[in-house]
């Protein structure tokens, strides 16, 4: 199953591979020379790689070889509610940013993953939240307002 | 020698002391967050140095300078996330040392490399700042080209699973790095209509994105109570200083002169040395295997090396009045806001300036040990806030930091969006060191082909790119760079045969 697993992933990556290729080349029609040269020997270099990546992935699994890697997880094993409650809570951040202010949503961010993320669900468990919440916003303020100056997307509030 | 000596006394004046201390503090923390450059750190603080007397000013700039390029290792080590992109190479064993529980080592082998890279630098800053600025000329775009490339092939010793994909992710980082206006037309490339990308995707957006975001990402799906265990062990720093002195001295001293000679080119930084000094340790290991799993020589070669750029990429600002990285541009706009002209006639000129600058940098990469010591008790404490707490809290970093670059949202989409997809992508088996090792040094790759080709007019390209002899030296080291790594692997096969012949016999 796991030879199966990253042996697949490999003709994704080739699939992948050569569709961005084909993409930027497209793209590069519009490029005059020789400021074109350099981004299409990338291309070239990705879609050589791509199919040395396919030959050799069609080769080990005829020989059901398989390199494993030891840092990631598979893919199959993501815990996705999780991640996906992370992305759309970010992403959510992020426009909410422009029309509120950073340091507002910044506040509503933390405190509600933090509290969503949180093993145990109670009232204490809400205060600590609250207060960590507070905290880290106002550092956050002290640090890059007040003494670093740098600046953070301004909305309706601060 | 007179000047030498009043400069190191009016260095070791309490306020010097103590605008050093302050300033190399600010660096750590400017350093340790994602986003917030050394340049960033030193230009802040150039309008504070008006008032004052002109060689604390420059010693305040110097502090925050040595205190940004150390500090990066903070969160590259706690976190897998780089405060700067120079601490890139220092999250391959830095993080899986945290891992193994051995946050405590990590970060004093960082602090001790980094203060030794500092104060190797600072010697030829002292001592050899004429030829070397002189030496530093004699690289042009061929030569920068083909150093650029020579950090890329880092890839083949990265990539010990499969070099191939290693390759595709470095040539996609690449591809990445050429979107926006091109050096040579002054034409939108890869933009696909997009206004927002007309200034390229920013290579420090990218690498918050891969490394800070996705991170988070990781974090949030292990669902582990804590990042890892802190290292608790009293005297870890006294013990890495004297395991480091007896095993990774040749290391720490080739890595900061590695450090020093790339920081004096114009365009190179800390992040090539980085990663020319590590993928030099790897192929002169004996067991390089270790590498990239919590080496300690891995961090020893990488931090040592970039704070040696420090001092080092000041050379060809004093000696030929030329910046060459952006921090030497502001140190420059500070030393002129003084009333000083750098170049030659400094020493002569205001030879006490100099010279107590000089001194200065001494006195901060020993006070950094201090500063830095202090600095690891107060970061390491994040191994004790529950994980879920950490990865919010570095969202929201990487979010401002992101945004602090150019005040453009543009950057922090661009942050979110190379964060999720290189978490994806990740998982299916590209890899990120290599991706982001492309996008950093593309922009430098591709100046240096550009400007290479133009040249390549007036006489062959063949001369230009191969006939030059530091470009022939440079490009010796490429192949042995990438021979290396399949010449260690058979050895290591044949070696481990023959043990087995040997048992079974």
């Amino acid at each position: 199953m796991k030879t199966w697993n990253t042996l697949r992933f490999n003709y994704l990556i080739c699939v992948m591979s050569y569709i961005l290729a084909a993409i930027f080349w497209y793209a590069s029609r519009d490029i005059i020379s020789p400021a074109n040269i350099y981004p299409r020997m990338i291309l070239i270099g990705i879609s050589f790689l791509a199919t040395l990546l396919l030959i050799t992935t069609i080769y080990k699994q005829k020989r059901h070889t398989d390199e494993i890697s030891e840092t990631t997880k598979p893919l199959a094993k993501v815990n996705n509610k999780r991640v996906n409650i992370l992305i759309v809570g970010t992403m959510l951040y992020l426009i909410a940013m422009v029309y509120i202010g950073f340091y507002v949503t910044t506040f509503l961010y933390l405190m509600i993953l933090m509290y969503g993320f949180s093993e145990q669900k109670n009232k204490i468990v809400a205060l600590k939240v609250f207060l960590s919440s507070f905290v880290v916003d106002a550092l956050i303020y002290i640090c890059f307002w007040t003494f670093l100056q740098v600046p953070t997307p301004v909305g309706l509030l601060l | 020698m007179e000047m030498l000596i009043q400069g190191l006394l009016n260095s070791l004046e309490p306020f010097n002391i103590l605008v050093l201390v302050l300033s190399m503090a600010g660096g750590v923390i400017v350093g340790t967050l994602p986003g917030l450059s050394a340049t960033m750190g030193v230009a802040l603080l150039v309008p504070l140095t008006f008032g004052m007397d002109a060689a604390a000013g420059l010693l305040m700039l110097g502090g925050m300078y040595v205190g940004a390029i150390y500090g990066g290792s903070n969160s590259a080590i706690l976190i897998n996330t780089p405060g700067t992109p120079s601490a890139i190479c220092t999250t391959f064993d830095g993080f899986p040392m945290t891992k193994q529980g051995k946050s405590g080592q990590a970060m004093s082998a960082a602090l001790y490399a980094s203060a030794i890279g500092g104060l190797v630098g600072t010697v030829f800053l002292l001592v050899a700042t004429e030829p070397l600025a002189r030496f530093s000329l004699r690289f042009g775009p061929p030569e920068l080209f083909w150093l650029a490339v020579f950090g890329l092939t880092i890839i083949a010793s990265l990539s010990d699973g499969n070099v191939i994909k290693g390759l595709l992710s470095g040539f996609i980082g690449l591809l990445m790095a050429t979107v926006g206006v091109d050096l040579v037309t002054g034409h939108d490339r890869f933009t696909f209509g997009v206004d927002g990308l007309s200034a390229g995707f920013n290579s420090i957006s990218v690498m918050i994105g891969v490394f800070a975001f996705t991170q988070v990402l990781v974090l949030i799906d292990e669902d582990e109570h804590y990042v890892a265990k802190p290292q608790t062990e009293k005297g870890v720093l006294k013990n890495t200083i004297k395991e480091i002195t007896k095993n990774h001295s040749i290391n720490l001293m080739r890595s900061s002169i590695i450090g020093t000679i790339v920081g004096i080119m114009p365009g190179a930084g800390g992040n090539i040395a980085a990663f020319v000094s590590y993928n030099t340790a790897k192929s002169v290991s004996s067991h390089p295997e270790t590498f990239g799993k919590g080496e300690l020589a891995g961090i020893v070669a990488s931090e040592s090396s970039n704070n040696a750029t420090v001092s080092s990429s000041l050379i060809p600002l004093f000696a030929l009045s030329i910046p060459g990285s952006p921090v030497a541009a502001v140190l420059m706009g500070g030393l002129l806001s003084q009333g000083l002209t750098p170049g030659p006639k400094l020493f002569q000129q205001a030879g006490d300036v100099a010279y107590t600058f000089i001194m200065g940098m001494f006195l901060a990469n020993i006070l950094l040990i201090v500063v830095g010591a202090l600095g690891m008790k107060v970061f390491a404490r994040v191994l004790n806030v529950p994980s879920y707490y950490v990865a919010i809290v570095v969202a929201v970093l990487a979010v401002i930091g992101s945004y602090a670059i150019r005040n453009s949202m543009m950057d922090v989409i661009v942050m979110f969006v190379s964060g999720v997809i290189g978490f994806y992508l990740f998982k299916i088996g590209l890899d990120s060191g290599s991706f982001i090792l492309g996008v950093i040094l593309g922009a430098i790759i591709e100046k240096g082909f550009s400007q290479s080709l133009s040249m390549a007019s007036a006489s062959s390209i063949g001369h230009v790119f191969f006939g030059r002899p530091i470009s022939m030296v440079l490009i010796a080291l490429c192949v042995i760079s990438i021979i290396t790594p399949y010449v260690t692997k058979k050895r290591r096969a044949i070696r481990s045969s023959q043990l087995e012949g040997d048992k079974i016999s």
